[in-house]
């Protein structure tokens, strides 16, 4: 269209059309849900016993702010365990932390290596067939709805001696099933072989070319899907409660303060502090590295 | 670069400083209060700590060591590590040698060979301590036969009860007395008088018919004892509060109804297994065998108990809205119930009457800090044992037996040795044991508790004096030749090969319409159309269903 | 050309070839071997287990035929609704996530695409509405779940009823303990915790479409309901078919958080099939539930299987379609 000066201009409809209003307005509806009970339960954390049973639940402290309440709830974050020779203990704070750290690193680790190394091959050697057939197991394994194969995971794991074990953990997580192996092979897919090519004829064995020229170059993708498996890792409590009952994590610790009966602290602003003593890690790494993280990661879509 | 590197740094440095708390002590194995004397023997003792503490356990030992001074008696104070399943587990490799704990699986534990034979030093009369009686002499026969007169055991003593403990109602005497809500002796049927209570004589004379009781002033009958809450909505208060979290408190409540209504006579059969008794609706008396002990879900008891309950949740004015909510435990509903007074204008909460808790509630509250956090506002009027509170006879309706009828939860809050420490241990452990079943050593623990042993002991006026006002009401009703006592006990075999079912479902499980129901105040929460008839209807249909799967 | 140049060259051809096998399988031998034993041997032992019984006083397992089938059925139909509670309450979960989660993903996705923040420009209040949508939409994926779940019961079952009461001065109970609002406030929270992982699938799809499609729609002054329904959607189509499918798998896996809210406890009403299985392994001391956890488990995969296949096939099939001008195109996928 073409304006009195002669100039194009672009034909446009009134961009505040009513989807997007509809669709603000149910962002800010959302905001106010999720923000809601985040908001309450900061305030709530701060407040004493008294404050908050007296008081209105969603005004700010009245009687005094009890920092005392994040100290009790950290003594309060433990979960006892039976020891091999007999009898039991408490995993207190530091340990369930160091429990955390290495599972999830762990895991993390061993099943992002994996799967990238044979995203890896099966993009970059591709001609052959067994390059297809594994594309295929991995699309095929996440259709295919499998249920209740826990009691025969478990049932395995302690047939090998991989139960209650790190070691144990890992193997069974080093695998290439899932949504990683997808990343991975959409971002080698769009790399040229011309620079492993290159190096081939400088004599680079196929190892070299992998470890040196390839995986540098998705490096940022690696790094950010291991972000991700990490933070999974870390929230996680399933995993530990069922295969890892001798090394707690702390999300096990934060499941045991809200339901069990033998909970070391019952005032709600102290439990209130133990779930924010849980989130607030996770989440200070993610207000530094959100913008990575909340980037355009792209998977390869089922296809045909 | 810059950016991303110094973002890194930072990731790193919160992680450092996460892992500074590495240095931070936040709790070692054992929490022992003294060091180990190298020069004497180590005798360890697994406490049960629950709402009884452990301050009558530390008195009880340092008389012993004065009696012993070659021993060292060292409490190892847990909870979750006492649970009875977590002990069958780990019994055989712990190092305590004696327990103090709140259930057992005794008949599991003596056929597994875990616990040591006690049966000549609770025989044998305690007469190095001065007293010419034996702990078995002291104990009542339904105890002496579950522990040691049976077959199970051989007639052998593994283990003697440690407490006795019942869920009631307990309330508030100070606001009673604040609102008036007490019956005045000049009431009569249709016409209640209600009454301060302070000035003497001026309470009616309660179920007992006795003046100066601890029942006088409260309601009598059912019906009294609904026109009692209505006066509480009226007032102000808030009748009643319980644990929406752990349902025992709420079913407890109702098994203390149910129990109170049949009398002991009737109810015992639910874990016998044995006798005849007119069942709700009939003329004529069932002979009650293991074949159809289903048919006990029938007794007229549970529907006064569904009836009450079924009142309570008709009006949400009847009980807190915490009450309700799967995230009030047991401490956060005794907190609530004290901090409800004194009123404070501008507060969110009305004062609570009434609380369904057990016998150890007030120890609990205390050790949780409850009465703290009130004194620290209100003054020292407020304070542990300055608060009077009481418990209520669960009233009386037609058909009721007359009398009082505790139901016991403690059955099986056991004492027993480790049948894995040795000779040297084992004796000093009996030693112990024989001790801590004295007179005066029975008198410090509920001096110190508030909570009785169900053994033959009395309390000498100044001990008495220092009770709480609830420990005294307590005391008054346990010894009182008006009050019968059934425990929590069988020798069944259908109850024993079928513990969980008979622990877990046997009570209050029902099935209305094709829905499970597990406990009467939440269906009735959730289904206002449910009446207690259908409910009670629906017992029955769930136990007979049931009854085949049970193992003979 | 002489011969020698030319055999070494096919020698050095063979070598080189022979290297790269040895290396393609030496990295491919791990993976391999989990993937059977952790994969295939573990369905096919759950095969196994299913025809099985466990004998907790001799630890043994036996064979028990087809015993634990028949116990599911008669469960399945008795008297009691428990398993139609869970079959109810697993559809109720899958239609949400198919007409509310899924459906709201795709437009709070084309709002960021939209209107997030390029590189360079000035700040708009699209643009920080749509960062800060990018931010609070993908808050519950990085926060622990079991962390989120505690703040949320807390305030459903103590704050949220004292609001409601002083505002409408009746009396609410905590909406996690009243039957009626339980299976709300459950699957509610399901739905907010569910956008953060479709947000990202979603806007990176977006991403990928040709822009100069868009840019051309923009100058023909298409509506944004418009270029969603003609541009965005059918290109975006692929990853829609793929969340669709892996959804049926949720139907009976899906626990909907409930052992994070109730523990072992959840009333029977709010169960799902994925709970139920859940619960049955976990709550058992020994090993005795396991034979009967993978006949059920094993049921339920010879159902929903089909259902994946078919609902794949007919997505594609009827899926959209290259518009009458030739416009609008699919765009190929990586892979």
């Amino acid at each position: 269209m073409v304006n009195s000066n002669g100039k194009m201009r672009l034909k446009r409809t009134n961009n505040r059309n009513w989807l997007m209003i509809l669709i603000v307005a149910l962002i800010l509806i959302y905001v106010l849900v999720i923000i809601s009970p985040f908001y309450w339960s900061i305030i709530t954390s701060l407040k004493t016993r008294n404050d908050f049973r007296r008081n209105f639940n969603f005004g700010f402290p009245k009687m005094g702010i009890a920092i005392s309440n994040y100290y009790e709830a950290l003594k309060a974050l433990r979960v006892q365990i039976n020891l091999p020779a007999g009898g039991s203990r408490y995993v207190y704070f530091p340990e369930l932390f160091l429990n955390s750290v290495i599972y999830a690193f762990g895991c993390m680790f061993v099943q992002n290596l994996v799967a990238c190394i044979v995203a890896y091959l099966c993009s970059k050697y591709g001609q052959r067939k067994f390059s297809k057939l594994i594309y295929s197991i991995v699309i095929v394994t996440m259709i295919l709805p499998i249920a209740g194969s826990l009691a025969s995971e478990i049932n395995m794991a302690k047939t090998f001696g991989l139960y209650d074990s790190f070691f144990g953990i890992f193997v069974m997580r080093a695998n290439f099933l899932g949504m990683n192996f997808l990343i991975y092979y959409a971002a080698f897919k769009v790399i040229p072989w011309d620079f492993a090519e290159a190096a081939f004829i400088d004599g680079a064995s196929d190892l070299k070319v992998m470890t040196r020229i390839m995986f540098p170059l998705i490096r940022p993708t690696f790094l950010i899907a291991c972000l991700l498996s990490f933070i999974g890792y870390w929230n996680d409590y399933y995993i530990p409660m069922i295969y890892l009952p001798s090394k707690p994590t702390i999300a096990y610790a934060l499941y045991c303060l809200q339901i069990d009966s033998g909970s070391a602290v019952s005032s709600v602003p102290a439990k209130m502090a133990g779930s924010i003593i849980v989130f607030l890690p996770v989440f200070i790494i993610f207000l530094i590295f959100n913008k990575k993280l909340i980037g355009n990661l792209t998977v390869g879509g089922l296809k045909g | 670069m810059k950016n991303y590197f110094f973002k890194t740094i930072v990731t790193v440095f919160i992680f450092l400083a996460s892992l500074t708390l590495t240095s931070c002590n936040f709790g070692e194995e054992g929490d022992e209060d003294e060091d180990i004397d190298p020069n004497k023997t180590q005798v360890y003792i697994g406490n049960y700590y629950g709402g009884l503490g452990d301050k009558w356990l530390k008195e009880l030992k340092a008389q012993f060591e004065e009696l012993y001074p070659d021993v060292q008696i060292r409490i190892d104070n847990d909870k979750n590590k006492f649970l009875r399943d977590n002990i069958l587990n780990n019994i055989s490799s712990s190092r305590d040698a004696l327990f103090f704990v709140d259930r057992i699986y005794y008949y599991d534990m003596v056929k597994l060979g875990l616990l040591a034979d006690i049966t000549d030093a609770v025989t044998t009369p305690l007469t190095e301590y001065g007293e010419d009686v034996s702990i078995v002499d002291k104990m009542d026969a339904t105890n002496r036969q579950y522990y040691g007169e049976n077959e199970i055991t051989g007639n052998k003593y593994y283990a003697i009860p440690t407490y006795l403990s019942h869920y009631g109602i307990v309330y508030d005497v100070d606001l009673f007395e604040e609102k008036k809500l007490y019956i005045g002796r000049d009431s009569t049927p249709g016409n209640i008088i209600w009454v301060s209570g302070k000035e003497e004589g001026s309470k009616s004379l309660g179920l007992d018919g006795l003046p100066g009781t601890y029942d006088d002033g409260l309601p009598e009958t059912w019906t009294q004892f609904q026109e009692l809450m209505e006066v509480m909505v009226q007032k102000g208060v808030t009748p009643f509060i319980w644990s929406g979290q752990y349902k025992e408190y709420s079913l407890g409540f109702l098994n203390g109804l149910w129990a109170d209504y049949e009398g002991a006579e009737n109810f015992i059969m639910n874990y016998t297994f044995s006798g005849s008794t007119l069942l709700d609706g009939d003329t004529q008396p069932t002979e009650i065998t293991g074949d159809n002990a289903y048919e006990l879900q029938r007794q007229s008891g549970k529907r006064f108990a569904l009836e009450v309950a079924k009142h309570i949740m008709s009006d949400s004015v009847n009980y807190t809205s915490s009450s309700t909510r799967l995230t009030t435990d047991h401490l956060s509903a005794q907190d609530e119930f004290i901090a409800s007074r004194p009123e404070n204008n501008g507060s969110t909460i009305k004062p609570i009457a009434m609380i369904m808790e057990g016998d150890w509630w007030e120890n609990e509250a205390r050790d949780n800090g409850s009465f703290d956090s009130i004194v620290a506002m209100y003054g020292n009027d407020y304070a542990y044992g300055k608060r009077r509170f009481s418990l209520m006879p669960f009233p009386k309706t037609e058909g009721s037996a007359p009398g009082t009828t505790i139901f016991s939860v403690s059955g099986t809050a056991a004492f027993f040795i480790n049948a894995n420490c040795s000779e040297e241990i084992l004796e000093i452990a009996k030693a112990f044991l024989r001790f801590c079943h004295t007179e005066s050593a029975l008198q410090i623990f509920t001096v110190n508790t508030g909570v009785i042993k169900p053994y033959t002991y009395t309390l000498t006026d100044e001990q008495y004096a220092s009770l709480t006002h609830f420990s005294k009401t307590l005391y008054q009703i346990y010894k009182s030749e008006n009050t019968k006592i059934v425990y929590d006990l069988s020798l069944s075999m259908k109850r024993i090969n079928n513990s969980t079912y008979f622990g877990n479902y046997w009570t209050w499980y029902s099935n209305v319409s094709g829905s499970t129901y597990e406990n009467p105040f939440s269906a009735f929460a959730n289904n206002t159309s449910l009446t207690a008839k259908a409910y009670f209807d629906g017992l029955y249909t769930y136990h007979r269903n049931n009854w085949k799967t049970l193992t003979k | 050309m002489n011969e020698t140049s030319v055999s070494t060259r096919k020698s050095r051809l063979k070598n080189r070839k022979l290297k790269e096998s040895i290396f393609y399988w030496s990295l491919l031998a791990w993976p391999l071997l989990q993937f059977c034993i952790f994969y295939i041997g573990v369905n096919f032992n759950s095969i196994l287990l299913s025809v099985k019984k466990y004998d907790y006083v001799t630890g043994e397992f036996s064979f028990y035929g087809l015993n634990n089938f028949k116990t599911f059925f008669m469960q399945l139909f008795s008297e009691n609704k428990s398993m139609w509670f869970c079959f109810k309450n697993s559809l109720i979960v899958y239609l949400i996530g198919v007409f509310v989660t899924t459906p709201v993903s795709i437009l709070f996705s084309y709002y960021i695409f939209k209107n997030g923040k390029k590189k360079n420009a000035r700040w708009t209040p699209a643009n920080v509405v749509a960062e800060t949508a990018k931010i609070l939409l993908f808050l519950p994926t990085i926060i622990p779940s079991i962390a989120l779940v505690m703040m949320f019961k807390y305030f459903g079952e103590n704050s949220l009823p004292e609001l409601l009461n002083k505002w409408f001065g009746t009396c609410f109970s905590g909406l996690l303990s009243n039957d009626r609002t339980a299976l709300f406030y459950v699957f509610g929270f399901c739905v907010l915790t569910g956008f953060g992982v479709n947000m990202i699938l979603y806007t990176g799809a977006m991403s990928g479409i040709d822009k100069s499609l868009i840019e051309s729609a923009e100058i023909d002054g298409v509506t944004p309901f418009r270029e969603l329904r003609k541009i965005i959607f059918p290109n975006i189509y692929p990853t829609f078919v793929m969340q669709m499918v892996l959804s049926i798998a949720g139907f009976f896996t899906s626990q909907a958080f409930l052992y994070s809210f109730y523990g072992s406890g959840a009333p029977d009403r709010v169960r799902t099939f994925g709970y139920y299985l859940f619960v049955t392994i976990i709550d058992s001391a020994t090993m005795a539930e396991y034979p009967y956890a993978s006949a059920v488990g094993l049921m339920f995969t010879i159902l929903a299987t089909p259902v994946t296949l078919a609902t794949k096939y007919l997505l594609e099939r009827f899926g959209p379609s290259p518009d009458r001008d030739g416009r609008i195109r699919k765009v190929e996928t990586n892979g």
